[in-house]
């Protein structure tokens, strides 16, 4: 390997040009492994029969149908949740507020934004949960980390809306996500990138100056030979920025820019999954959500052999078997992602700890609706794999109508933040629900 | 308050201000030193002044430099030197003294002989750099020129509520129903982004006033560089995109409640070029409906964005790095490129990958591709070949070539966009790029230098395609095609800077005023002055005469009802109070740039005139003399003087001393001149209760006096100088060149002058020739 090499292999951070965030020094080393939660969401409801296992139960008892057997290997470690509602009414459509309150538990404002029914809604009045978590967890030094949270996109469409946000800040103040590998990866590393780029002309701009120079009168080279001198000075910088800092694992290598369009999703898909593990992994958040297009969300999965819309076939009716097995195949396309998601994560040791990543992580599937044809906010899925304080996996719980809010609940206790309350108190009375 | 010279100067070593103090214009004089004079020199001067009139450290350290007259420094001598026994030298003595000095080292002739001014091999200056790459980006895109300005076009859209109605679905509001009548769309240019609509429809009867969208298309005129905020104010769903056309909004308020917002959000943008705009709005049942669109340019305050500066027609959008690049030296009193340093190539790197990013977002735009195009590869092979030209100023060598274009790409082969951004780095980094001279002097090289004479940037396809055919190395090749790029916007913003400059508006930012005296004086006014001279500015010199003269003589000011309150004028009846009408006043009252009240209050102080800021202006700027800064400074402190003096009272104490006299008898006479105008630049016959004297004798470089009576004077008095009119070509053309004229042969200044008075002092010939004259400088015709 030469020194060049060696620069490339060993991206450097930190030059000036390029003032990013302060690079925040990895946590201390804690005691306590880190506890990580991811949201992921697909839309448009689930297909009930091919979703829901007949009985709750755990273990043995515990068989998965069709939609979920991507997940077959990690069966010890999901925990489904059936009879879990989304009890917030007011203004907006079934769809926004299946979205919108999905993470905040809250109403939506009056608005104007017209659905498909209800009335017209604007954004919704509190921060999403996992916001919340991410906000106690940044002001606390132990669990700090560079971003806190990450916010990721598969095909999300460009429109700023309540069908397309489920992740706030505050009221009134989505967060957009992240929808190009290419701006993930700038975000995330894109002064390193440059580095290597500018790396990689080194040598031959020293070359030109040189040659440039020798061109030029005596009296005339002065300023080239400083020039010069400076394209030197940034080599060094280069080579010591390296030396101080690297990265635990190396950034994915992506299959250069690719279009966020309809027939790419498989790929930004796999891409994006690639970047947050990524990111978990070099410890830049903690929290993440990762959502696949939006409420109402209408990918055509062509390379499914599926022609119509998502969302279109979700209104058909359940004796449309056609459809229902076009959506069931959509559904375990989003099983699949998810499955790759764990398998990545379970591939990493938890540095300084025993297990995996996942072991230390939870995800959440979720949906803005129960399903589709109905547009019914009971029964949302919420399917939880991987591991969490508090969380008993192997099985399946049956509840009957529980507001969402207690869920929120259960999640920031089980991320070492006990609330008492998220989003509608009314909603939060009983309190967290018990999942072991 | 804009300190041009707070310091006064306040030595006891009379003698020692005084010949270091006035340095003027060259005077060229054919006479050989004497060498009875030398031999006098040596005795009684070399011990203080130096062997040469170097200047000697600890006794008189500034060179012996300026263009004062033989008679003059033959009297001074006489009277004050040697500054211990001024009587060691009679008369016949100190003239020959005073004829050595001149013709050895004082005048700029002696000077230009010791040593020749030389054309500085230089770096693109941070302001050529930055506009280079925005307009080498900007090649790709073909720009129409945009004239037409005015406002944006308004498309109104609703449910025609004409129409009949639908019949009415089960459960359907009466609303639905009716919006679900036909749509209709009515059209119109809107001058100002302001509307408040209320409750109804914003074309009365034509349009539903419950829901109705509306969208405002062109484009926007950024008159100068840098960060522009935007401010979007409305209860309604709105989006705003500026300069992007990969549809990223700057502003996305879709979503809203009806509760009104405040949107705010930031762009840089290059000073005199236009970018697309576009403004989404709708209504939705909403209780009401109001949009506003403001803006805070660089040095103005928040404001509608003016309809001079949006057009209804559609432009194409630019890429503008925001790299902040360290300033340029400009100790030689315009920007060069003469130095490197770590911040400096940092901000060329920043750039570099700024633009490599932008690129390659753009590849199949650029090099008219497709993604899954079988010859894509090869066609951003082309386009970064035209890219590389482009940024060289010339055709690339087989060589530079394989540097800057086929390595980067081969480099990394699975990924095209890659290897783009590596290419563009390369070569947005290469010293072909970064220092133009390097270039062989060929008609290309013509090109490259009228293109940074004129825009700081660039040259156009135009002259590049003449250079192609070799057709660009000959004064009459060149000259009509500089003719054709005086007029563009481009220029017209260089130009615009070289005023800034010259009239210290740089400088002319934040004035303040006392509120008890000045009530009327807001930040508002200050900006709305900057539009007036602007106006004037782009007037006179945009005009087909644009002459000098008119910049130096007009009587009518640019004002709005604002303006037009503060200076007792009132607006033509019938005219817009915020738009700016041209208003007469008599030729006492106002003459040109002298007298424009922007100037008049950048060189006053808080509560009052300052005769000294404004004759040091005058000096220098005007009537081209300059002034070497004092040795001591004196702050002018009003509270130390008797409360019932006037100004002219005040500075006439304050500088009596001999020494300061050396230079404040040039100063002062003018600053006086001026005092029928206060801090405001409004017209005053009195001062403090007494009436003001604007009276005064003022004495030129090689000794005549005039007597000057008001401004008016003292603009008759520049415009039949020719130290002054030479002292404006000098500062016109080191602001475009960014090079030591004299580095053009000594005669250059001359040369200028007399074509400029020749062709009745209009300015767009100047800058004709004056481009011409530098872009053609060493080019030989190519030998047959």
């Amino acid at each position: 390997m030469n020194r060049r090499e060696l620069l490339r292999t060993f991206p450097p951070l930190a030059l000036p040009f390029v003032t990013g965030l302060p690079s925040l020094r990895a946590a201390p080393a804690a005691k306590k492994p880190p506890q990580r939660l991811i949201f992921m969401f697909s839309p448009n409801g689930i297909v009930p029969p091919q979703f829901w296992p007949d009985q709750p139960g755990s273990g043995d008892a515990f068989a998965l149908k069709p939609i979920l057997q991507p997940l077959a290997a990690y069966k010890n470690r999901l925990l489904m949740l059936k009879g879990i509602s989304n009890k917030i009414r007011g203004d907006g459509d079934g769809h926004q507020r299946g979205m919108s309150c999905l993470l905040t538990g809250i109403e939506l404002y009056a608005g104007n934004i017209m659905g498909g029914g209800g009335q017209p809604a604007g954004w919704a009045k509190g921060p999403s949960i996992d916001q919340v978590i991410k906000e106690k967890l940044q002001a606390d030094p132990t669990t700090r980390t560079r971003f806190g949270s990450l916010e990721f996109g598969v095909n999300v469409p460009d429109r700023a809306d309540p069908w397309t946000r489920w992740v706030y800040a505050a009221a009134n103040k989505p967060v957009a996500p992240m929808n190009d590998p290419a701006q993930v990866l700038a975000r995330l590393y894109g002064q390193t990138r440059g580095r290597e780029h500018i790396t990689s002309i080194l040598d031959d701009l020293s070359g030109e100056l040189a040659r440039v120079r020798s061109s030029l009168p005596p009296e005339e080279r002065a300023l080239l030979e400083e020039h010069a001198t400076l394209v030197r000075g940034m080599e060094k910088d280069i080579q010591e920025a390296a030396a101080a800092r690297d990265f635990r694992h190396k950034p994915p290598a992506l299959e250069g820019n690719l279009a966020v369009d309809n027939d790419n999703m498989p790929r930004l898909s796999k891409m994006q999954i690639d970047l947050l593990v990524s990111a978990l992994a070099n410890d830049m958040a903690r929290v993440a959500s990762l959502q696949f297009t939006a409420s109402v969300g209408g990918a055509k999965m062509r390379w499914l052999g599926i022609q119509e819309g998502h969302h279109d076939l979700s209104h058909d009716p359940d004796l449309k078997a056609e459809s229902q097995e076009k959506l069931t195949k959509i559904n375990v396309w989003f099983a699949e992602q998810l499955a790759y998601l764990a398998q990545k994560l379970d591939a990493i040791p938890e540095p300084g700890h025993s297990g995996t990543m996942l072991d230390h992580t939870l995800i959440v599937w979720t949906n803005e609706l129960g399903k589709g044809n109905s547009h019914s906010l009971d029964d949302i899925p919420f399917v939880c794999l991987g591991g969490a304080p508090g969380l008993k996996m192997n099985q399946m719980l049956a509840f009957q109508e529980e507001p969402h809010n207690r869920l929120h609940l259960t999640l920031a206790a089980a991320m070492g933040v006990p609330l008492k309350i998220h989003g509608k108190p009314e909603l939060c009375s009983a309190g967290p629900l018990a999942l072991s | 308050m804009i300190p041009i010279c707070p310091r006064l100067i306040s030595s006891p070593a009379i003698g020692r201000s005084v010949l270091a103090g006035v340095l003027l214009f060259a005077w060229p004089s054919l006479a050989a030193p004497g060498t009875e004079g030398k031999a006098l020199y040596d005795q009684h001067c070399a011990s203080c002044h130096g062997k040469s009139g170097e200047g000697v450290a600890d006794e008189y350290d500034e060179p012996l430099a300026g263009d004062r007259g033989i008679d003059w420094l033959s009297r001074y001598i006489d009277r004050n030197m040697p500054e211990d026994d001024p009587d060691v030298l009679d008369a016949k003595q100190s003239a020959q003294v005073a004829d050595y000095v001149y013709h050895s080292f004082y005048s700029q002739a002696a000077r230009d002989k010791a040593r020749p001014a030389k054309i500085d091999f230089v770096r693109l200056t941070a302001q050529q750099h930055q506009r280079s790459v925005t307009d080498l980006i900007g090649s790709f895109r073909y720009r129409e020129p945009i004239v037409e300005t005015g406002g944006l076009k308004g498309r109104y859209t609703s449910a025609d509520p004409k129409a009949p109605l639908p019949e009415k679905k089960k459960d359907e509001s009466d609303e639905d129903q009716r919006h679900r009548r036909p749509k209709k769309t009515i059209e119109r240019v809107d001058p100002r982004l302001s509307f408040d609509f209320g409750p109804g429809s914003p074309m009365g009867e034509d349009l539903d006033a419950s829901r109705f969208q509306i969208e405002w298309n062109g484009s926007v005129y950024a008159e100068e560089s840098g960060t522009y905020e935007f401010i979007l104010k409305s209860e309604n769903g709105v989006r705003l995109w500026v300069n992007n056309e990969l549809d990223q909004k700057l502003i996305d308020g879709w979503v809203s409640s009806g509760i009104k917002v405040e949107h705010r959000a930031t762009i840089h943008l290059q000073g005199g070029r236009f970018y697309p705009i576009r403004l989404a709005f709708f209504k939705f049942n909403d209780k009401s409906a109001s949009v506003s669109l403001e803006w805070k340019p660089p040095h103005r305050p928040q404001e509608f964005i003016p309809a001079r500066c949006l057009s209804p027609r559609n432009s194409k959008e630019l890429f503008v790095s925001t790299a902040a690049f360290p300033p340029d030296d400009a100790s030689a009193g315009y920007e060069r490129g003469v130095s490197v340093s770590r911040g400096w190539d940092d901000a060329v790197t920043q750039t570099a990958m700024e633009a490599a990013d932008y690129v390659a977002a753009r590849l199949d735009r650029y090099s008219e591709s497709k993604p899954d195009a079988p010859d894509r590869a090869e066609k951003v092979k082309v386009m970064l070949g035209k890219l590389a030209e482009r940024a060289f100023r010339r055709p690339l060598s087989e060589v530079e070539a394989q540097i800057h274009i086929h390595q980067p790409l081969t480099s990394s082969p699975n990924d095209l966009a890659d290897g783009v951004r590596r290419s563009v780095l390369m070569i947005l980094k290469s010293p072909h790029f970064i220092y133009p001279e390097l270039s062989p002097k060929n008609d290309w090289l013509v090109a490259a230098r009228a293109g940074l004479v004129l825009w700081d940037s660039l040259p156009g396809e135009d002259l590049q395609r003449a250079a192609a055919r070799g057709e660009l190395h000959a004064r009459g090749q060149l000259e009509p095609r500089v003719r054709g790029m005086v007029k563009n916007p481009r220029t017209k913003a260089k130009v615009h800077e070289f005023f800034h400059h010259w009239l210290h508006l740089d400088k002319a930012e934040d004035i303040a005023r006392d509120p008890k005296a000045y009530p009327d004086f807001s930040e508002e006014v200050a900006a709305d002055l900057r539009t007036s001279l602007n106006l004037f500015l782009d007037e006179v010199v945009w005009s087909d005469a644009s002459d000098y003269r008119q910049l130096l003589l007009e009587e009518h000011l640019y004002l709005n009802g604002r303006l037009a309150k503060l200076y007792g004028a009132d607006l033509p009846a019938g005219t817009d109070a915020s738009s700016f009408q041209k208003v007469a006043f008599t030729p006492e009252q106002r003459t040109g740039v002298l007298t424009h009240p922007l100037l008049l209050s950048a060189f006053a102080y808080y509560k009052s005139s300052s005769p000294i800021h404004r004759g040091v202006f005058l000096t220098r700027n005007v009537l081209g003399r300059t002034l070497r800064p004092p040795i001591t400074a004196i702050q002018f402190m009003d509270e130390k003087f008797d409360p019932h003096m006037t100004m002219r009272e005040k500075v006439t104490q304050l500088t009596k001393s001999d020494n300061c006299m050396a230079c404040h008898s040039i100063i002062n006479p003018l600053g006086f001149a001026l005092e029928n105008y206060d801090a405001a630049g409004r017209f005053r016959t009195q001062d403090n209760g007494k009436p003001v004297d604007a009276s005064s004798e003022y004495t030129t470089a090689e000794g005549q006096t005039f007597r000057f009576n008001g401004p008016r004077d003292i603009a008759e008095h520049a415009l039949s100088s020719r130290q002054a009119r030479i002292g404006f070509i000098e500062q016109l053309f080191h602001a475009l060149v960014k090079q030591p004229a004299r580095a053009y042969g000594t005669d250059t200044l001359d040369r200028l002058h007399d074509l400029f008075v020749k062709k009745n002092y209009n300015i767009q010939e100047l800058i004709i020739e004056i481009t011409t004259t530098t872009a053609l400088h060493g080019i030989q015709p190519p030998s047959t």
